[in-house]
């Protein structure tokens, strides 16, 4: 039994969620409460963004940020993948390989900036690696189970067809394994923003992390929320694209299920 | 205690608009009855329960316990779930006293009583255990123990053994007649299981689909106590073929107008 | 049978990876030594055990291990506290639920990390702004577990209560409570890890103490081998909190069924 009308403006609340945060972000400085140079005001912010679309600035640091993020979420994702393939194929290349994988995944990944940082420098480079390494766990993770968890009476079926391992794989595990693995791919999406940032803390001159840094230290505090805002926006825009991915390539299951944090794996 | 189900209706409100439930749905239990409730699935049988133990109010219409109008949750009825929805993180115990520490303190004397309903159900040994140690017709015993524990005089049963292998359903059903005779108490007992309502009870309810309503109603004339070899009495059969007959022409199409 | 099999089967995994861990090793040694690459591109397996001795034998880690866990761990506990809070509220109440839940779950996709140089200008250098920024970023996976948690109490469990005429608070702590604790861990399992990265991340950005700042020193100073025994220390002690909490799990589904 539903109170009536609430169902159907479900997405008016959130809604209205966000707009009376925003509100309470102007009052708080619009009536003196908070410094206008501890916090600036929302107008401040939407003009900080605007004028860094306008002037180009975005796009000179925005583009770093998004290749190295897509170009290292793919590479980490299509290594996880292949690897995860193997270890669930092959025996042999689980018992030598697994545990180390397990132990590598303990590493806090964004740990390794400065040393990326040390042999790549601050280019592009160093950026896809640490994305790379960062996105490669959860994908991994979750790919394994899903190569894993195939239905064993599918491969009996094409056992008893006298399917060989390759077709196998093609038709069955894989088709099988794309939920997990899309499933991880989401959740790499977050982690391969992270990556790319925490690169750009450590040593950087260009990206929208250089941004925060640098405009935080000189306290050019309108700017630094600017560049947050567009992270967070590039960020739920990415979650969003492959959720509709998601549901575009894999019809047969259902989206728009809560994002329950996975056993994600070590960052 | 007498139940009067008085042309009851419901309707749910859902988002794609009101889903009638029950319309002029009317019975009567009488005191001391065991009464099944028949009917095919989505009749509206679980809402039936819901409705009479007070967590619902019917859209229109009444249902009154004892002569009462019933206005709110009771605690003179007790419900048997279909699966056990005992407390995994609790003992059997503890588990059975539910409806009383769901209350406010539980003392002593009603843990004495609890231990002695387990010992009602032949499972005084596992008050200890925990859920994950029991059969699943252990936990639905355990399920009973708790609907019996603070006495009720209306037991209101949701297909209980629906859940349960064949084997231990039938010794399920010898096992809640021993519990239920000679204690008095009504029996409001849903199931979709033909034999099972005949075995069990006095008289049987057959609910239409939805919009449930009584379409329906065979007195059980067999004698009691019942035992295995009742279901060997040719009235057996006679009556579950009337049953089965009544069940077969509601599910035909209603090719001829207003079933 | 089974079990034999399972012990042969261990046997082989032990086998089989100790062998490849020598073969990486005495690859990497060779790799180093052949290469004759100087230590401050890659130190071979020798120069970073020789660190880590020096740095947990010889005590300089020990302080800046402190800090981090303090960081990590402190910064877990009041972000995964708050969320557990709000995701109960969030929970009961439906209202809550339709306002506060999708913006929570579209923050969640944000990187939370990068506002860490904007905490240390609020919260200056120190353990202050490692716990901010761990907390913001524990908060969420125990929030949407916990409401996931919550949320999936037995309804028929929620009728007995309410036909016994429960209170709200008897329903809490009885039903709703005890229910959620298996997914109330696993975001906890996560909230853990995520806590490391953040400490280290606040560390890289601003801090005077803990192993992320060690490495970045070290970093200046061209010294990969205590980098690497670094890294090899922040992977154990992040790995043995993860342990020591699954440990925690089985203990609490064993013992209290929980």
């Amino acid at each position: 039994m539903t109170p009536r009308g609430l169902d159907r403006f479900a997405w008016a609340w959130p809604l209205g969620t966000v707009l009376a945060l925003v509100g309470v972000w102007h009052l708080l400085v619009a009536s003196g409460l908070v410094a206008g140079y501890l916090l600036p005001s929302p107008g401040k912010v939407m003009r900080a963004i605007a004028r860094i679309t306008g002037d180009g600035t975005l796009v000179t640091h925005l583009t770093p940020t998004l290749t190295a993020s897509v170009v290292g979420w793919a590479c980490g994702g299509l290594l996880a993948t292949a690897l995860a393939a193997l270890v669930a194929e092959f025996r042999w290349v689980e018992r030598s390989l697994l545990v180390h994988l397990l132990a590598l995944q303990a590493i806090p990944k964004v740990a390794l900036a400065p040393l990326v940082f040390l042999w790549l420098g601050f280019d592009i480079g160093g950026k896809v690696l640490l994305v790379t390494l960062i996105c490669f766990f959860p994908v991994f993770a979750n790919a394994l189970a899903g190569f894993r968890s195939v239905d064993a009476g599918l491969l009996d079926l094409m056992r008893a067809s006298g399917a060989g391992r390759w077709h196998t794989w093609r038709h069955v595990k894989l088709p099988a394994t794309l939920p997990a693995l899309f499933a991880g791919l989401e959740v790499s999406v977050a982690f391969a923003l992270i990556g790319c940032v925490v690169m750009e803390f450590v040593g950087a001159t260009r990206g929208l992390g250089f941004v925060i840094q640098d405009a935080s230290s000189t306290y050019d505090l309108p700017l630094s929320f600017a560049a947050i805002i567009v992270l967070g926006v590039i960020g739920t825009a990415g979650n969003a694209l492959l959720r509709w991915a998601r549901g575009w390539l894999l019809p047969w299951e259902r989206a728009g299920r809560s994002p329950a944090p996975q056993g994600a794996a070590g960052g | 205690m007498q139940l009067e189900v008085d042309r009851v209706a419901l309707t749910y409100e859902t988002s794609r608009g009101p889903l009638e439930a029950l319309r002029d749905l009317s019975f009567t239990l009488d005191e001391g009855e065991f009464v099944s409730v028949l009917g095919p699935s989505g009749c509206g049988k679980s809402s039936l329960l819901r409705l009479v133990t007070g967590l619902l109010p019917p859209t229109a219409g009444r249902i009154s316990l004892a002569g009462v109008p019933v206005s709110g949750p009771r605690t003179d009825v007790g419900i048997v779930f279909q699966s056990a929805t005992l407390l995994p993180w609790k003992n059997v115990l503890d588990n059975v006293l539910v409806p009383l520490r769901a209350r406010g303190r539980v003392s002593p004397a009603d843990a004495e009583r609890a231990l002695q309903g387990l010992r009602t159900v032949g499972l005084e040994r596992f008050a200890k255990h925990y859920p994950d140690e029991l059969s699943g017709g252990m936990q639905q015993r355990v399920g009973i123990a708790r609907a019996m524990l603070t006495d009720p005089r209306l037991l209101l049963m949701d297909e209980p053994f629906a859940a349960l292998d064949a084997m231990t359903r039938e010794s399920m059903m010898d096992e809640l007649l021993r519990v239920w005779s000679g204690t008095g108490k009504t029996v409001l007992f849903i199931t979709h299981s033909i034999p099972e309502a005949i075995y069990l009870s006095d008289r049987v309810l057959v609910m239409g689909p939805r919009p449930g309503r009584v379409v329906e109603e065979l007195r059980i004339d067999l004698p009691r106590p019942r035992s295995p070899a009742t279901m060997a009495d040719p009235r057996f059969g006679q009556l579950g073929a009337q049953l089965r007959e009544r069940f077969r022409t509601m599910s035909e199409p209603a090719a001829v107008g207003a079933a | 049978m089974a079990e034999r099999a399972a012990v042969t089967e261990a046997a082989r995994t032990a086998a089989a990876s100790t062998a490849t861990l020598v073969l990486m090793l005495a690859g990497w040694e060779a790799l180093v030594r052949g290469l004759g690459l100087s230590a401050q591109i890659l130190p071979g397996p020798a120069a970073v055990a020789q660190a880590l001795w020096q740095g947990w034998v010889g005590g300089t880690f020990w302080p800046h291990a402190s800090a981090t866990l303090q960081g990590a761990l402190g910064g877990c506990v009041i972000g995964g506290a708050a969320g557990i809070a709000l995701g109960i509220a969030v929970a009961l109440s439906r209202r809550l639920r339709l306002a506060l839940y999708p913006v929570v779950v579209a923050i969640q996709s944000m990187p939370t990390v990068a506002v860490a140089p904007l905490i240390v200008v609020y919260f200056g250098v120190g353990l202050p702004s490692k716990l901010v920024t761990v907390s913001m970023l524990c908060f969420f996976p125990l929030f949407v577990n916990t409401v996931a948690g919550v949320m999936a109490a037995d309804p028929r469990l929620l009728d007995l209560y309410r036909a016994a005429s429960a209170s709200r608070w008897r329903v809490l702590v009885d039903v709703q409570l005890p229910g959620c604790t298996p997914s109330l861990l696993a975001g906890l399992q996560v909230a853990v890890v995520l806590s490391f990265i953040g400490c280290v991340v606040s560390e890289f950005v601003a801090s005077r103490a803990g192993l992320g700042h060690l490495i970045k020193i070290y970093a200046n100073d061209l010294n990969v081998a205590v980098m690497f025994a670094c890294i090899v220390s922040l992977a154990v002690l992040g790995g043995g909190t993860g342990y020591a909490l699954s440990r925690l799990r089985d203990w609490l589904r064993l013992r209290w069924r929980l």
